[in-house]
Order: structure tokens, then C-alpha cells, then sequence
């Protein structure tokens, strides 16, 4: 290595700041202060009739930070509530002795007995838990209170679940959860009930993230220590949201210490992380700021490839917020996100990814009944792809721009409606592709693929009406209104021929901000909790979202060289009807939680490619689209225990994705017009979670997934063309690789007790693929010569078994 | 674009097995049709056969016989083709020759009344070659012995580029293939020790050229010479020009045979060409293809190269005519 270069001192900085930061956050840190007390009640109302309501906040006494998703369940009346976007909640019951139990995972469950005598504002701080090893509680399961089609996540259930590499992986970790899967390891992004991946927006503190992996899709661009938590949305979906077909990734970024200075950190075989965090402006803010990067090319250096072992990978992310009391009623958050992916190759080609995101939140109570949240965000993702050989070099650069502003008001006029409503402007540019020679000397010629502008406009409303302490409707309605706008020059097909470049009649040259086209989607939104009893629940919804942005891709996973694409003049927006309903019981006292869901997705104008599609620099991309309609269906089954000594889960899928693709203007039919199975159709899914304390200090985890292989196309014949053997391939995913089963097990070993608790230092250790299964992830034909046959392979991405170890502290 | 550089990438930390494979379905009644015209005063030759199965080791590409054949022209003349051999049609040259330019079509009905045409390809230009030069490369060979292990040899070749001037507004779709003849020398005293192996499949790669996408002079790998003997070689490399569709037809082809089965490689699909059956939806593979042609062509004095081969001299003994392929009739280019 050379000592000198630039890469060769930014391996040595990280250690360094390891070793320096504990020391000046010591010097740094505050004095102990009183905890707060741990609630406090107001009666508010002076009722007549026999219900009332009780509402308040739950926040995180060490940093007052509002928990969003905590659950408050009143335990006489079988009835409760989980805490909204600011940490909220509202529950209608009788008056008389309530015993209120509220509970966040990570942090200690408080019991309280309440006489409710009229509307009360119960308001608490929970304090956060040290392990408890004889009790520990899941608390993301979909439990009656939970609405349908949703998937909370907390960061302690992440770290929980055995990682590739020990890296603790937010997207990864939703694998686990029924209804998500991928189309296998190492691929970029998810699938959710049977939509491709860019039909999930996935947000980071209410901004959208492009490109949410890091080497191409072997971790998630996100570091755990900087997640509070994660919300994901696959039905029943709030009509604040909008933009994809298919779900709503929620990533909601811790807020940092109001009261001391916290140092946290950990290193494992790839990366490592440091998060420091304290109060700014005597307490009247708090900052945090994680970092992560890689320090090693181990996993290139083990690689059986020569090139591969001279190339480098390196990636890094870093997350920041800003949260600032600005008074009683009015809060501020920045936060600030950035990542960045290198890898090159021995041989020419190196790639560099970039997120980049910046968003603001104020939230403000204007009275007692009306709230506020205004949101602002700029996100940024961009590529760059060199070509460094000696007789071609360029450069490719695209990139994605997106800014909106989105203000919301929340209203609670009485105890059985809470109504929100808002508007959302949103700005998004496609850089789709500028490729330049590098060097007077290169032959390559230059080609800029003209940008594409879309500006949305959107009304949204939500209510949540509680017809009664067993009923909740949530009835909500949002509506898009979309142009795609120049400066562009608009390439005119001729009417009712295929679209290729010979059929290209006129170019019409459109200004800046000039309309090409433009699109308006209403989408009514409606789900319902219906409680049946004390222990069991119907949920059930109806939602429909448009699309207008889309990632074209013609490849088994998706790639960072992927095209964005918005709705246009030839593509109109796709559009998604789904119908869900579930049915949720708690068994043995509540030990034991058991749900199902059924459902069912239509997808209009579904975007696909053409059989041999060229993407790349592809200056009329439409020529190499078509347009068809997708379905999807299936049901999601769910067992969790919740309480003892083991915990865990086991979450099984079926479901079927598929797609039809007869294009009448392009006179193309894919399969015949026949429905065929999506790339990422995997019908059986299965994902086996345990947890269990082998002592007080060893804990152990492991994770079984099992699901039936991917279809692929495969060859049922060969041909002789212009004396090359060409193999001919079937009807596009009319088989299947072998299917796919992994076990995973961690072992964590807790500090010791008498440890000083300023400091507490965690070992993971564990195996990813314990058995070493070669799971293929794809197979493929080579098509042989005169004198063999053609030959099938398995490609097992990571086809063998992938120790870790991860040491993690937290200096306090 | 550097796609296969990219696939490398998911071999971080990946391997790959062979696996049984054992397919027996398809259609073996799949009608596969392949066709040009150029502008060279040659022959023009259209193939027939029938897809054989994936697992059929012998590659007996069953001809369709009997068809009727013809090339149209968009002045109206239509030439019917000679079977010259089973599932081989042949233009007679004096018949006709393509011009660029001009637009053609195949028109083909087989014995049992099904009909089949091609979409008109119009002939476009070629561009020039302005150079053919090697270069040595050296280049690891890996094989497995006997026992099982893994051998590495150190040698090197002859990397023959061409320079393909793409400047200009003519500037389209090309693929190049070749032409290659090598002299055969043994060291037996009796008959004989010189003969020439003409290859027939001498390319072992599909190669397209992009000119849409280059200016001026671009090198294009067009192939390699082995360099294990010190006799001469010969090799002419023909650019031909193509239509969008040919070229998009051509480049899946290519595609398919490089398939290596990263997680980011263009998924296979069924192979879609130019020519449809009247009447039908049914899918015919093959292409019909009008193009003008260029060649260059270089012999390769090996015994005057500089560095010698690296691994040494393979020393051949005996009759040359042993050898497959091989002629004691000296061809024209070497004279």
C-alpha cells in the first residue's frame, strides 16, 4: 500500500477518530440531571355521556424525542393505539378504571391505573431499557391497533437479525417480513406483494432516496445507528403519501441527545461506524451524526477472480439531524444524508454513486386541537460510470434531482375524528444520460440524452373516524396532478405504426417549463379495524396509487446504470388498485399473536421491454418499451411470540406476480399475450425468526428463509445462423432456478454487569448461509459447440458460508 | 456498454457449477431462415434447416428441401435461387448483384405451402478500412491435466486489429468477419510437409461495430492468430454493412452467447428476426440481411516476428494431409 496517496490516508483517519473522539466527548459531556418524571395526566374535558377520550404524547425521556409507533394498550378493555408521525395518539373509551400499559421496544414498558372521570391528556416519557434477558419483548408485529398491510420495524429488532458480514441492514431486514421479497442475494432494493422495485419510495426523514444500496446491493445505504426506526406501508396506505405503485418505506432518522453527549461506535470486518450526539443551545436543540465506511476490500480480496482481486470497492454514508424545541409548541429538524459507492475494476471501468438529501421539518401545535408539519427536501442521486480503457475512454454521468415542499395540518375536532390534510409540491429532473470522450484522443462520440422534467402538484386528506372503541375507518382521498414539462424536443411516431426510429415523423421543440403533457390521478384511499373481541381483529382496505416515475431495467436485478423514466407523452402513469383484508388474533394472553392478509393488485400500464432491449444511452428510449398490465395476489400468514425467554417469528407468503404484455401499437405481445410470471415471482416464502438468551450475558439469534426459485427463460432448442450455434430460448420466465434456503445464527455477548456503565462494549459474532448452500441466483446455458452439448451453471452469488464478527460500543 | 465488465461484478463473491440440465421440450418443427445479399459479385446463399433439441449432441440441422426461394428487389426483379444443396439456395451471379442503395426482400415457400417473407432491408454504404496490423499479446492458458490439476502456461498471440474510419455522415452499423487460411508445415521427409487449412467458422466471436457511436479512426478487435507455428498465415477481414434491425438482431445474438449468468445480465429471450410467416404469428429465427462489404486482407510471415512465440514452436510431424481440413493446393492468396 502506498502510505502517501490519498486512499492509502483515508484507511488510516477512522482508527484515528475512534481513538480521539471518546476523549473530547469525555471532556465534553454535561452533568447527571434529574430524570423527568415519567408521565403526567390533565383532565381537559367535563363530558356528560359515557365516553371520553384519552390522548396525549409518548417521547423518549433522554432525548424527549416523540416515539412514533409506540403501542398504548388499555389492558381491561382490549382496546389501544399506536403513536403517529408526532408521537401522538388518540383513544375513545368508557368512563371508569382503565389500566393503561405503554411500550416501545428498546425502552421499559410503564403500567398506569387511571379513573377516567372525563377526556384526559396522558402524556409519557418512557425510559429506555437495559437488556432484559428473561423478558424480551417484539414489539413490531402487527397487533390489533396495528392498521392492515403494515410493517413497523425497530432498529433494536434489526440489530437482532443475523447480517451479511455482520453489517446491520435496514432494507435487508424487511426480507424477513411477509409480503417482501427480492429477486435474490445481492440484488439492489425489494419487491413488495408483487411490484417491481421502483414502485416503493422509500423515504429517509420524508425525502426520497434513488438508490438505497451499497455495492450494487449487498447492504443498504443506511446505517442502523442512525435509524430510530422503520415503517413500511403495503396497504391501508395514508394519502400523505404518494408517488409509487406499491409501498411506502419509511425511515424515520434518530434525534440526538438533548441532555448529555452520547458516543457510540462499532467496527466489524468491512466497515466502520462512530455516532456522537448531544445537546446544542442549553438543551434547546440536539444534534447527531453517524458515520459509516468501509476500510478494507476483504471481501475482493477473498474473491477467486484475478481481476477482481486488483480492483477496490469502498463506500461511506453519513447522516446528520438537527432538532431544535424552538418553544412550546413549535419544533425544528434538518436532516441531512449522503452516501457514496466507488468501485473499480482492475481491468477499465470504475463506477461512483452518490445520494445526496437535505430535508426540513417544523412541526408546529397551533392550539390544543390543530397541528402543523411543514416539510422541505432537495434529494440528489447521481451516477458516474469512466471508461478508463486506452483506446475508448468516456465518461457517463446521470443523475436524478428531486425537491418538493409538502405542508400538512392535522385537526382533531372531537374524540371520534382526528382529520389531516395537505398539499404537496414536488420538482423532479432525469438526467437520463451524458456520455463525453475522455481526452482529445477518444472516439467516442458524444451523446446527451435530453433531461425530463416533472412537476407534481397533490391535495391529500385523511380521516380517522372511530365509530366506536372497537371501529376505526380511515377514509382518505388524494389527488395528482402531474406535467411533464420542457425545455425538450418531443420525438412525433406516426399514428398506429410501432415506435422505432424510422417511424420518428416530426420533432416538436418544447420550452423551458412549456407543458408536453400532463396526467391527473384521484386516489381514494379507504381501510378499516374492525374488533371483533378483546383478542381478535378484522382489517381490511381499498388503495390506489399512480406512479409517474419509473426505472427501466432489463436485467435480473437492477443495476446502478438502471434508467429513471418519467410518465410522458407515450407513457402514461401506472396506476394500482389493491384490495386487502386481515384478520389479526392474539393467543395464550396476548404470548402468541396470529394474523393473516389476503391480497389482490391490478396494475395498469405497467412498463416492460422489449425481448434484446437496449437501454443505455438509448436516446428513444420508447422505442425499446412496452406497455402492458400487471396482477398480483396473495396471502400473508404471521405467528409471532411476543413474550418469554424465546421470541421470534414465522411469516409465510404466497403469492403469485405477474405481468401481460399485448402492446397494440408496437404489435408486439410478450408470450403471446399470455399473463407471465414476473422475474421476482417466487410463490412460496418463508422466514423462520428466533431469539433466545443462552445466558444472561449470551444471546442468540437465527434466521431460516426459505422461498421456491425465481423463474427464468431457458433454452428448448438450437439453430445454426450464419454458422454461429445460437440457442433459442422459451416464452419469456417459463422455469424456475432450484429453490432458494438459508440459515443464519448470531451470538451477541452482552458487557458484564459490574462494567462501568459509561461504557458498554457489545461482540457479535455469527455465520450468514450456517450450511453453506450454493442458492442460485441464476442459472444460465452456454450454447456449446459442433462436438458438445449446450451446458447449464449456477451462479450462487454467495455460495458459501460468510463468518462475522462486529464489536459495537456506546460511551454515555 | 462495458456490460461484460460489469457482470464481473457480482463475482465477488460468487461460483459457479455446472448443473444437470436435460431439457427436452421445444419445437422441433421451428422453421430457421438466414439470408444475404451484398454487393460483392458472389453468390448470395440462403440456409433452411429445422432447430434440433438442446440435448441433440450431433448438430444435424435438418434442411428443408424443395422450397421455393427468391430475392426481390425494389425495381421488381425477382431471382429464384438454386438448391445447391440440401437446405442451400444459391443466386446463380450473373442473376443479380446487390447495390447500395437499393432495397430487398426474401420471399421463401417451402413444400409444404407455408410462406414466409422478410421486411425490405435497404443496402446502405460501407465504410472504409484504412488499416490491418497485429500486435503480440501475451496471455495465460489454464487447462487440467490429467491428474487433475491446474496448469498455467505463459504464451502469447497475434491480436489483429483493424481501423475502421467511421467519420462522416454516412456513418451506420457493421459487423466483420473473417477470412482465414493457415500454411501447415511438418517435418516429414516423405509426402508431405506443406499443406493450408482453409477455416471454415474462423470466427469465434460475433463482432459489431457501432459507428453511430464513434468518430474518426476506431480499432476494432477482429480477432486473434495463434502464434505456436513460424509459418505464414493468412486473413482477410470483411466489413459489412447492416440496418439498425440487422445490427439489434445481431447484437442479442451476441448477447445470448456471452450470457455468464450475473445478476446483471440482459435477460435471454427468444431470438426475433426479420422474416415473418404469412399468416401466422409464429416466430422464425433468422435474418435476411442486404449489405455492402469491404475487405482487407494480410498475410502473416510468422517466422519474422519479434518476440518469438513464448512458449516455444509446437513441432508438427508426418503428412500434413492428416490434419482436418487440410489441402496440398496452394490457395491463390498465397501466390
Amino acid at each position: 500500500m502506498n502510505l502517501g496517496s490519498a486512499s492509502g490516508r483515508r484507511y488510516y483517519a477512522l482508527p484515528l477518530m475512534l481513538f480521539v473522539l471518546p476523549f473530547f466527548t469525555v471532556q465534553a459531556q454535561t452533568t447527571k440531571e434529574d430524570r423527568e418524571k415519567e408521565y403526567e395526566i390533565i383532565e381537559v374535558g367535563d363530558e356528560k355521556g359515557e365516553t371520553v377520550r384519552l390522548y396525549g404524547t409518548i417521547k423518549s425521556a433522554e432525548n424527549n424525542e416523540y416515539l412514533i409507533g409506540a403501542t398504548i394498550r388499555i389492558k381491561n378493555m382490549g382496546t389501544g393505539a399506536i403513536t403517529d408521525q408526532q408521537g401522538g395518539y388518540s383513544i375513545t373509551l368508557s368512563k371508569g378504571n382503565v389500566s393503561v400499559e405503554v411500550s416501545y421496544a428498546g425502552f421499559n414498558t410503564l403500567n398506569i391505573n387511571l379513573n377516567l372521570r372525563s377526556s384526559t391528556i396522558l402524556n409519557v416519557n418512557l425510559t429506555s431499557s437495559d437488556l432484559q434477558l428473561d423478558e424480551i419483548v417484539v414489539k413490531d408485529a402487527n397487533s390489533l391497533d396495528t392498521p392492515a398491510g403494515r410493517t413497523v420495524m425497530q432498529i433494536n429488532t434489526i440489530r437482532e437479525l443475523p447480517a451479511f458480514m455482520g453489517e446491520v441492514d435496514i432494507i435487508r431486514s424487511l426480507l424477513t417480513q411477509p409480503g417482501v421479497s427480492t429477486v435474490g442475494e445481492g440484488a439492489s432494493g425489494f419487491n413488495v406483494r408483487g411490484g417491481k422495485i421502483d414502485q416503493n419510495l422509500v423515504l429517509l426523514d420524508d425525502a426520497p432516496v434513488f438508490n438505497p444500496s451499497h455495492v450494487f446491493g449487498f447492504f443498504s445505504s443506511f446505517s442502523g445507528d442512525a435509524v430510530q426506526r422503520l415503517e413500511l406501508f403495503k396497504s391501508g396506505i395514508p394519502s400523505r403519501y404518494g408517488g409509487r405503485a406499491s409501498s411506502i418505506l419509511d425511515v424515520a432518522l434518530k434525534e440526538g441527545d438533548y441532555k448529555k453527549f452520547r458516543l457510540s461506535g462499532g467496527i466489524g470486518l468491512i466497515s466502520a461506524k462512530l455516532t456522537v450526539e448531544g445537546p446544542l443551545v442549553k438543551g434547546k436543540g440536539a444534534f447527531i451524526v453517524s458515520g459509516r465506511r468501509s476500510f478494507s476490500d476483504y471481501l475482493l480480496g477473498v474473491a477467486n477472480n484475478q481481476d477482481l482481486r486488483n480492483s477496490s470497492a469502498s463506500f461511506e454514508d453519513v447522516t446528520a439531524k438537527l432538532s431544535f424545541r424552538l418553544n412550546d409548541r413549535n419544533k425544528l429538524r434538518v436532516s441531512a444524508y449522503t452516501s457514496r459507492d466507488d468501485f473499480s475494476l482492475a481491468s477499465d471501468t470504475s463506477f461512483a454513486w452518490t445520494n445526496r438529501l437535505v430535508s426540513v421539518q417544523w412541526n408546529s401545535f397551533i392550539t390544543k386541537k390543530i397541528s402543523s408539519q411543514v416539510t422541505a427536501f432537495v434529494s440528489e442521486y447521481d451516477l458516474q460510470l469512466e471508461g478508463e480503457s486506452n483506446t475508448e475512454p468516456f465518461t457517463l454521468r446521470s443523475g436524478v434531482l428531486n425537491y418538493a415542499i409538502k405542508a400538512g395540518f392535522g385537526l382533531h375536532p372531537n374524540e371520534s375524528l382526528d382529520l389531516d390534510f395537505g398539499v404537496d409540491v414536488n420538482e423532479i429532473v432525469i438526467e437520463p444520460g451524458d456520455l463525453r470522450p475522455t481526452g482529445e484522443a477518444s472516439p467516442v462520440l458524444p451523446i446527451n440524452i435530453q433531461d425530463e422534467t416533472g412537476r407534481e402538484l397533490s391535495f391529500f386528506g385523511d380521516s380517522e373516524i372511530r365509530l366506536s372503541p372497537r371501529f376505526v375507518v380511515n377514509a382518505g382521498l388524494r389527488f395528482v396532478q402531474f406535467w411533464n414539462v420542457g425545455e425538450r424536443d418531443v420525438f412525433v411516431f406516426e399514428p398506429g405504426e410501432p415506435r422505432t426510429i424510422s417511424s420518428i415523423r416530426d420533432t416538436l421543440q418544447f420550452e423551458s417549463g412549456e407543458v408536453i403533457q400532463s396526467y391527473s390521478i384521484l386516489e381514494p384511499r379507504v381501510s378499516f379495524r374492525l374488533k371483533l373481541d378483546d383478542i381478535s381483529a378484522i382489517k381490511g382496505s381499498y388503495d390506489r396509487l399512480g406512479q409517474f416515475t419509473h426505472l427501466i431495467s432489463n436485467t435480473a436485478a437492477s443495476s446502478p446504470i438502471d434508467v429513471w423514466k418519467l410518465s410522458n407523452e407515450v407513457l402514461k402513469p401506472l396506476v394500482n388498485n389493491q384490495l386487502s383484508i386481515g384478520y389479526t388474533r392474539n393467543l395464550k394472553n396476548r404470548k402468541y399473536e396470529v394474523s393473516v392478509e389476503l391480497y389482490y393488485k391490478q396494475m395498469d400500464e405497467l412498463i416492460e421491454y422489449k425481448d434484446g432491449a437496449q437501454l443505455l444511452t438509448n436516446e428513444v428510449l420508447e422505442t425499446e418499451l412496452l406497455v402492458g398490465e400487471g396482477r398480483s395476489y396473495g396471502s400473508e400468514f404471521s405467528l409471532r411470540k411476543t413474550n418469554g425467554r424465546l421470541t421470534g417469528w414465522i411469516n409465510y407468503t404466497y403469492s403469485r406476480s405477474e405481468a401481460r404484455v399485448d402492446d397494440p401499437v408496437q404489435r408486439q405481445a410478450i408470450n403471446r399475450g399470455e399473463y407471465f410470471p414476473s422475474n421476482f415471482d417466487k410463490p412460496h416464502d418463508l422466514s423462520i425468526f428466533i431469539k433466545y438468551p443462552l445466558s444472561k450475558r449470551l444471546i442468540m439469534s437465527a434466521n431460516f428463509s426459505y422461498s421456491t426459485g425465481r423463474p427464468i427463460t431457458e433454452p428448448v432448442t438450437r439453430n445454426l445462423i450464419d454458422g454461429f450455434l445460437v440457442l433459442n430460448y422459451s416464452d419469456r420466465n417459463q422455469f424456475r432456478i432450484p429453490d432458494f434456503h438459508r440459515l443464519d445464527v448470531s451470538f451477541t455477548i452482552q458487557p458484564p454487569e459490574k462494567q462501568n456503565k459509561r461504557f458498554q462494549g457489545t461482540w457479535t459474532f455469527g455465520a450468514y448461509n450456517l450450511y453453506g448452500r450454493k442458492n442460485p441466483f441464476s442459472v444460465f446455458f452456454r450454447s456449446g459447440n459442433e462436438f458438445t452439448l449446450p451446458k447449464a451453471f449456477r451462479l450462487s452469488v454467495l455460495g458459501s458460508i460468510f463468518p462475522f464478527l462486529t464489536y459495537n460500543f456506546k460511551l454515555n | 456498454m462495458n456490460k461484460v465488465i460489469l457482470c464481473l461484478v457480482c463475482f465477488m463473491f460468487s461460483c459457479i457449477d455446472e448443473i444437470p440440465f436435460s431439457r427436452t421440450s421445444g419445437n422441433l418443427e421451428d422453421i430457421v431462415i438466414d439470408g444475404f445479399i451484398t454487393d460483392q459479385q458472389e453468390p448470395y446463399r440462403v440456409r433452411l434447416s429445422r432447430a434440433v433439441r438442446v440435448t441433440t449432441l450431433q448438430n444435424n440441422f435438418r434442411p428443408v428441401e424443395k422450397a421455393e426461394v427468391k430475392i426481390e428487389d425494389d425495381t421488381g426483379l425477382v431471382v429464384q435461387l438454386n438448391e445447391t444443396s440440401p437446405g442451400i439456395y444459391q443466386t446463380d451471379t450473373a442473376q443479380m448483384r446487390g447495390e447500395v442503395g437499393r432495397s430487398y426482400r426474401l420471399n421463401v415457400r417451402t413444400a409444404d405451402n407455408s410462406t414466409y417473407q422478410s421486411t425490405w432491408q435497404k443496402m446502405l454504404p460501407v465504410v472504409k478500412m484504412d488499416t490491418l496490423f497485429f500486435e503480440v499479446e501475451d496471455y495465460v492458458e489454464t487447462f487440467t491435466n490429467l491428474n487433475g490439476s491446474t496448469v498455467e502456461i505463459d504464451r502469447n498471440r497475434l491480436k489483429m486489429l483493424a481501423g475502421i474510419n467511421t467519420t462522416g455522415s454516412d456513418a451506420g452499423f457493421y459487423r466483420v468477419k473473417t477470412r482465414q487460411i493457415e500454411e501447415i508445415l511438418t517435418s516429414t521427409l516423405a509426402c508431405c510437409s506443406q499443406c493450408w487449412v482453409i477455416f471454415e467458422f474462423p470466427d469465434v466471436n460475433i463482432i459489431l461495430v457501432d459507428g453511430t457511436r464513434f468518430r474518426g479512426q476506431q480499432l476494432v478487435n477482429v480477432g486473434t492468430v495463434s502464434y505456436t507455428q513460424l509459418s505464414e498465415y493468412f486473413i482477410e477481414v470483411e466489413l459489412l454493412s447492416l440496418s439498425q434491425e440487422a445490427f439489434d438482431f445481431w447484437n442479442v445474438v451476441k448477447e445470448q452467447r456471452s450470457i455468464n449468468g450475473s445478476i446483471f445480465d440482459p435477460l435471454p429471450s427468444t431470438l426475433r428476426g426479420n422474416i415473418e410467416k404469412i399468416g401466422s404469428d409464429e416466430v422464425v429465427t433468422g435474418f435476411f440481411s442486404a449489405s455492402a462489404s469491404a475487405k482487407r486482407s494480410m498475410i502473416i510471415d510468422r517466422s519474422n516476428i519479434s518476440p518469438p512465440p513464448k512458449a516455444g514452436v509446437t513441432l508438427r510431424e508426418g503428412d500434413c494431409r492428416a490434419i482436418s481440413g487440410a489441402t496440398t493446393e496452394k490457395p491463390d492468396v498465397f501466390n
